[in-house]
């Protein structure tokens, strides 16, 4: 090992000093993996008073209720239809069908993540329209997705969350649903605030204010979906 | 070959200084290496049986994880700016010059840094681990190198023929 080598080692030695990992072959894979989920410090809830003023900016033109979160489109070009992730394109897509309505805004993030039983991050991977019991539905199909916890600052995978849906129904009857069909789309990341819910495909619903998407780069996030379980305009827990 | 329990009493803390240079974060470095632990030890009659070289293995698998980490990190600080921690290697105080110089490394940079310097590989070898060329191993080596320039003593610069 040369100087560098040795500085780097020093820096990591004083780094690391005190931890120390658990022998999987004495506790066991799952043992050791339950303990490191907890162990992964993000600092989450110090720097949510930081995430609530993107917050309040972004909903600086809003009003205290009545904040419509998309509309239906009104023709079916110019909707994305796949491939490299664009954001206005994208944004209309995911919010093709959705309705308006009234609702009392969460404020901040904070309030938000209080109101929802996880947040997550990750990627979305492709988005479809559907039915589910006469009802009609944005699926986004999605991966990658990392819960963060408001309670104890970890950072967990959520493998199990795998779909999102929000009710959004095509009714221009005189042009073809761009989701009628799922659309695949690449680069495109997405921060949610979800809770169970039992009548969509996947189990997990975003908020009213709860789905953020944006295209890999420096864009802010935009809010994208519309009634989910926490809303008086949705339809039913 | 030694079973699991002697690998993980030898390698245990090197593989955990390992991680930190990649990540920076001793929460991270500590979460990344113990899950690398935990799949060699799945995967222990395994690399057994095919006679790898098992501490290689284990750097080529945190080597990959550290990439879809910082991935998520990335995606997660782009849209709540500052809600996730910062490295913490700036706090480290015996070095904070190099500690800073690293924080401003592409993760590519540190990875090749980690695996040349602190692992003391040949490029060759560095090129294998990160499942890469070895052009593209002395690219990464090349851009760290101008880049942690400011932060090495001249002696050292020397030393590394910069």
């Amino acid at each position: 090992m040369n100087d560098l080598g040795k500085r780097l080692n020093d820096l990591a030695s004083r780094a690391t000093t005190g931890v120390v990992l658990a022998d999987p072959s004495i506790t066991g894979p799952a043992t050791v993996r339950s303990e490191r989920g907890r162990s992964v410090a993000l600092g989450l809830v110090s720097a949510l008073a930081v995430a609530s003023m993107l917050f309040l900016w972004q909903g600086r033109n809003s009003g205290t209720t009545s904040v419509v979160v998309g509309q239906g489109q009104d023709n079916a070009t110019g909707f994305f239809t796949g491939g490299p992730c664009t954001d206005g394109p994208v944004l209309e897509l995911l919010q093709a069908g959705i309705s308006t309505y009234d609702y009392q805004p969460a404020g901040s993030f904070d309030g938000l993540a209080n109101q929802s039983a996880a947040v997550v991050v990750g990627q979305v991977a492709s988005m479809a329209r559907t039915e589910v019991n006469g009802r009609s539905y944005i699926e986004v199909t999605v991966s990658d997705v990392f819960e963060i916890s408001v309670d104890s600052g970890a950072g967990t995978p959520r493998n199990d969350i795998e779909i999102i849906a929000y009710q959004a129904q095509w009714a221009d009857r005189s042009a073809p649903d761009p989701l009628a069909s799922p659309v695949a789309v690449d680069g495109l990341d997405f921060f949610g605030f979800l809770s169970p819910w039992s009548g969509v495909r996947g189990g997990w619903a975003p908020g009213p204010e709860g789905l953020y998407v944006s295209c890999s780069g420096p864009a802010l996030p935009v809010i994208a979906s519309a009634a989910g379980p926490n809303d008086p305009a949705g339809p039913g827990q | 070959m030694m079973d699991f329990s002697d690998f993980f009493r030898s390698e245990a803390d090197q593989l955990l200084r390992f991680c930190w240079v990649l990540t920076l974060d001793t929460d991270e470095a500590a979460d990344l290496a113990q899950e690398v632990m935990t799949r060699a030890y799945e995967r222990w009659d395994l690399l057994e049986q095919q006679d790898q070289n098992p501490a290689g293995w284990v750097r080529t698998v945190a080597v990959n994880l550290s990439r879809s980490r910082w991935r998520r990190v990335k995606r997660f600080r782009m849209f709540v700016p500052k809600l996730v921690a910062p490295p913490q290697a700036a706090a480290v105080a015996s070095d904070p010059d190099l500690a800073l110089a690293l924080e401003a490394l592409a993760l590519r940079q540190r990875q090749v840094i980690a695996l040349r310097y602190w692992a003391d590989l040949p490029l060759a070898e560095c090129a294998m681990e990160m499942g890469i060329s070895l052009g593209s191993v002395k690219q990464h080596l090349a851009r760290a190198h101008r880049n942690l320039a400011a932060a090495i003593a001249p002696a050292i610069l020397q030393d590394l023929g910069l």
